[in-house]
């Protein structure tokens, strides 16, 4: 079912962004990119985390519902 | 070049980089939440429209399986002439259609519990998906929208060390548009955009574009100070989604003079309408629609206005916001 392609499709492209914001602050680093760093990309792998664990026990309890009402 | 120039240099090509991955992070956020959250709908769907219609069915199908082999049984065992007969083979029938009964029962039941057990769990779950929804239709949309104004700031810094003079806010261009556009003729054209915005109807029958069917040309993006500006009005609507259509002339975006007017947002349609400076004269079925992604994509300074509530328009002449007006036309622009 989709979630499980949903859950490894946004692992793949979190690791993707993530390379690129450090791509970008290897040429950008002053207060702006340090606010950035610390407003949007320190708080986003709580945030990736609980939604892949959701998506994992949406697939989860998919697989064992249509197992069992099959 | 300075040193500190050529650091500008890298940091502006840095920041556009990056800008791009945002907004394509944010879209591919959107489109794994909409695959969880269609398991999320379709499953209760399948539980309730298919599976329990299924499992009555089958119940049914088998208690008439087993009378008719509580039947075959009886009557085996009545036949005792010449002597008893042996009934093995109908009691093994009657215990196999017994328990395929029992099992379609509880088919029907795990069904059900099923059920229960997702409407308690789909609530938490989609809870738990919402924070990364806004992640990805606010934050980073927020975040890529700074990110347009600091390359806007690193590119007016550079412009200025050496001595081009084209950086925002030195357009004397945009001065005499801005006379032009005068306050009598700023609301008349309020008055005619009001008129000539199109009908709810027409705009859910407009289908979705994509890029292609914009003009390539990018107009003045709107200046920075102005959009700080705007932020301090305060004027926060309902945040559009990036997937909701806007609907525009097919050139606006390309146009000196951008009219921007906010009608209801519904379901998938974020209530914009944008035009250029021949709105008056535009008939509303040639407008196409596009989503506001699309529309971020080309002009990230639209982040700002877009986010202004219904029934404000927006006036911008050369990069400058020449006026901003409520519902009833009041002006909030000073």
């Amino acid at each position: 079912m989709s979630a499980s392609v949903a859950q490894a499709k946004l692992l793949d492209s979190s690791r993707k962004f993530t390379t690129q914001w450090g791509a970008a602050r290897d040429r950008w680093r002053d207060i702006a990119s340090a606010r950035i760093q610390l407003e949007v990309m320190d708080p986003m792998p709580s945030k990736l985390q609980s939604a892949m664990n959701a998506m994992a026990k949406i697939n989860e309890i998919v697989q064992m519902a249509q197992r069992e009402c099959s | 070049m300075s040193n500190t120039g050529q650091a500008a240099v890298q940091s502006v090509d840095a920041i556009a980089t990056f800008r791009v991955a945002t907004l394509t992070f944010a879209g591919e956020i959107q489109a794994a939440l909409s695959e969880a959250e269609a398991d999320i709908t379709r499953l209760p769907q399948w539980l309730k429209l298919d599976r329990v219609p299924h499992w009555t069915n089958q119940i049914k199908h088998r208690e008439r399986q087993v009378q008719a082999a509580k039947r075959d049984l009886a009557r085996k065992q009545m036949m005792t002439s010449p002597e008893p007969h042996s009934c093995i083979d109908e009691k093994k029938a009657l215990q196999r259609a017994i328990a395929s009964l029992e099992e379609a029962m509880g088919k029907l039941a795990a069904t059900r519990r099923w059920i229960l057990l997702w409407d308690e769990q789909s609530s938490q779950l989609r809870a738990a998906l919402s924070q990364l929804r806004e992640l990805s239709e606010r934050d980073l949309l927020v975040l890529a929208a700074k990110l347009a104004k600091q390359v806007q700031l690193l590119e007016s810094y550079l412009a200025a060390s050496t001595g081009s003079g084209e950086g925002p806010g030195r357009s004397g261009q945009s001065t005499g548009r801005l006379r032009e556009f005068g306050s009598a003729e700023r609301l008349s054209a309020y008055g005619h955009l009001r008129k000539l915005a199109p009908s709810p109807s027409v705009r859910a029958a407009c289908e979705l574009s994509d890029e292609t069917s914009l003009s390539k040309e990018q107009g003045p993006p709107i200046r920075i100070d102005d959009l700080e500006q705007l932020e301090r009005l305060a004027l926060q609507g309902l945040a559009p989604k990036s997937a909701e259509r806007v609907l525009l002339e097919p050139g606006a975006l390309a146009s000196p003079v951008l009219c921007m007017i906010r009608g209801e947002p519904t379901m998938g349609d974020s209530g914009w309408y944008l035009a250029g400076p021949g709105a008056a004269g535009m008939q509303p079925q040639a407008a196409v629609a596009v989503s506001v992604m699309t529309i971020l994509e080309r002009r990230p300074d639209l982040t700002v206005p877009l986010l202004m509530p219904a029934g404000v328009m927006l006036v911008a002449s050369g990069g400058h916001v020449v006026s901003v007006a409520e519902e009833q036309n009041q002006e909030l622009w000073s």
